[in-house]
């Protein structure tokens, strides 16, 4: 094994507020069922919200531009050591693999065979019609904006060829910015709050130890492709706050154009994307070598397994996840202290009068119907497709999540509650 | 057509939530799409647009006469 060049950020887990941080920007694990629909979802606006894409890749450049300067602001590299420390941590973090060299202060192409979200696209949807990676080109524009010190936003990059639509590569080509624009700096950690782990007195899943295991498991692209295949899914150590502020962003453009006429519709979508999530992800946790090593001795009953994966949440930088009420096959009440959707919400946009954790009400729905309606537990492998997920609804009493308090909205902590519909 | 039939096929061809995202796709074009009942012509070929954009075909259902 070769050692970690200084040049290279990987950050650590901050066990306080269970968050992963790299240069300041907090990074969660999310799978490419998840960015995926997310973003096609947000895309189904295009028609009315053509400003939906300039969303999508200013997010990913303001938050890649302002971990770089962070990281870069910290170390004396050189230009040819800031291209290899950004090269290596898109690989890292499972977004595919690029190559900067071409890249000079006029700007330049990257190509490349492997990325995240066109080969993601491609698996879940079929073939584009469009450019799909609009995180990879935001990505690249903050990158150089970072190797050049210059303002966030003075780069701009457009996507020529995509994976995803059929192309053998995706090329970005990466100018100076007309007319210019100023973007934002991310909200780094945002309004974080500190915390400690709690275990649960009604199960023998050792919430601490699940917890260690996970955050220290090797789960990092592969030198090969740059992505992280794992648990059945393409996991990336995605950045919480381009999740957040596309979401969010893209809410506020909708309110503005449409009014709260169809809001109730856009945020059960964002919460969909949630539940998606966590039936592919959870799901395939929940039938994994490391499941069934690591966390299946600990479970006494079919109604541990929702310690079991709860544990495993502990360790995403998602925020603490604590389970307040749990009646088996009925009810989940949910706790989130230091959740990564208010602390992004709250310092970018401030208090919210509405419930903003979408991801996690999507999520905590997900736990109940893959334990009690897929009966996940009772089964063997089974394959996480297309039907499995029609089956959840096909269901005459599945469960869906409302979320009763919110950290965004002035509250200590979110409380999500999971109930038959 | 009745809506309700469309909405049950999208639910049980593509997802749950296919119906939804249709609605969004449409909203700038046709506001509260669940309130309606019946669909004329030129709403059935919107809605059948916006079926082939996001799932990139058109509804194997056919019009009916209703």
């Amino acid at each position: 094994m070769t050692a970690l060049k200084n040049h290279f950020l990987r950050g650590s887990f901050h066990y306080d507020r269970n968050a992963y941080l790299a240069a300041n920007e907090p990074a969660v694990f999310h799978c490419n069922h998840y960015n995926c629909f997310l973003q096609a979802v947000l895309l189904d606006t295009i028609d009315y919200i053509p400003e939906i894409e300039s969303v999508l890749k200013d997010s990913a450049q303001e938050v890649a531009y302002s971990q770089f300067k962070n990281f870069f602001s910290q170390n004396h590299f050189s230009i040819d050591e800031k291209k290899e420390a950004i090269a290596d941590y898109f690989q890292f973090a499972g977004f595919g693999k690029i190559d900067l060299n071409e890249i000079d202060t006029n700007g330049g192409v990257v190509k490349t065979c492997y990325d995240h979200y066109g080969i993601s696209w491609k698996i879940k949807f079929g073939l584009s019609k469009r450019p799909v990676s609009y995180f990879t080109s935001g990505f690249l524009a903050g990158a150089v904006d970072a190797i050049y010190s210059t303002p966030c936003g003075t780069y701009f990059s457009s996507q020529q060829s995509c994976i995803a639509k059929g192309d053998k590569e995706s090329l970005f080509r990466i100018s100076r910015r007309l007319p210019k624009l100023k973007l934002r700096e991310s909200q780094s950690e945002g309004n974080y709050s500190i915390h400690s782990l709690s275990q649960s007195s009604q199960t023998g899943v050792d919430y601490s130890g699940v917890r260690e295991a996970l955050t220290h498991m090797p789960l990092e692209g592969s030198h090969e492709n740059g992505l992280i295949q794992a648990f059945g899914v393409l996991l990336t150590r995605h950045y919480a706050n381009y999740y957040c502020n596309i979401s969010y962003s893209f809410l506020r453009l909708f309110e503005a154009k449409m009014g709260f006429k169809g809001h109730k519709i856009a945020t059960n979508l964002l919460t969909e994307a949630g539940h998606v999530c966590a039936f592919n992800t959870f799901g395939g946790i929940m039938q994994s070598n490391e499941w069934n090593a690591l966390i299946r001795p600990m479970l006494k009953s079919h109604d541990d397994w929702i310690h079991g994966i709860v544990a495993v949440v502990n360790a995403f930088g998602w925020g603490f996840w604590e389970i307040e009420d749990f009646i088996p096959n009925e009810l989940l009440r949910l706790k989130i202290f230091s959740g990564y959707e208010s602390n992004s919400y709250l310092a970018k946009f401030g208090k919210s009068t509405d419930p903003i954790s979408f991801l996690a009400t999507g999520g905590v729905a997900g736990l109940m119907n893959l334990i009690y309606v897929l009966k996940i537990p009772q089964k063997g492998p089974i394959t996480l497709d297309k039907d499995q997920y029609k089956l959840i609804h096909s269901s005459n009493k599945f469960f869906q999540a409302k979320q009763i308090k919110c950290r965004a909205m002035g509250d200590d902590f979110d409380l999500i509650e999971a109930r038959r519909s | 057509m009745l809506i309700s039939e469309i909405k049950k096929h999208l639910k049980e061809e593509y997802t749950p939530m296919a119906w939804e995202r249709v609605q969004l796709k449409l909203m700038h074009e046709v506001q509260d799409l669940d309130s309606y009942t019946y669909l004329d012509d030129s709403t059935f070929q919107k809605i059948n647009q916006a079926i082939k954009s996001i799932y990139g075909q058109e509804l194997t259902m056919q019009k009916g006469t209703h």
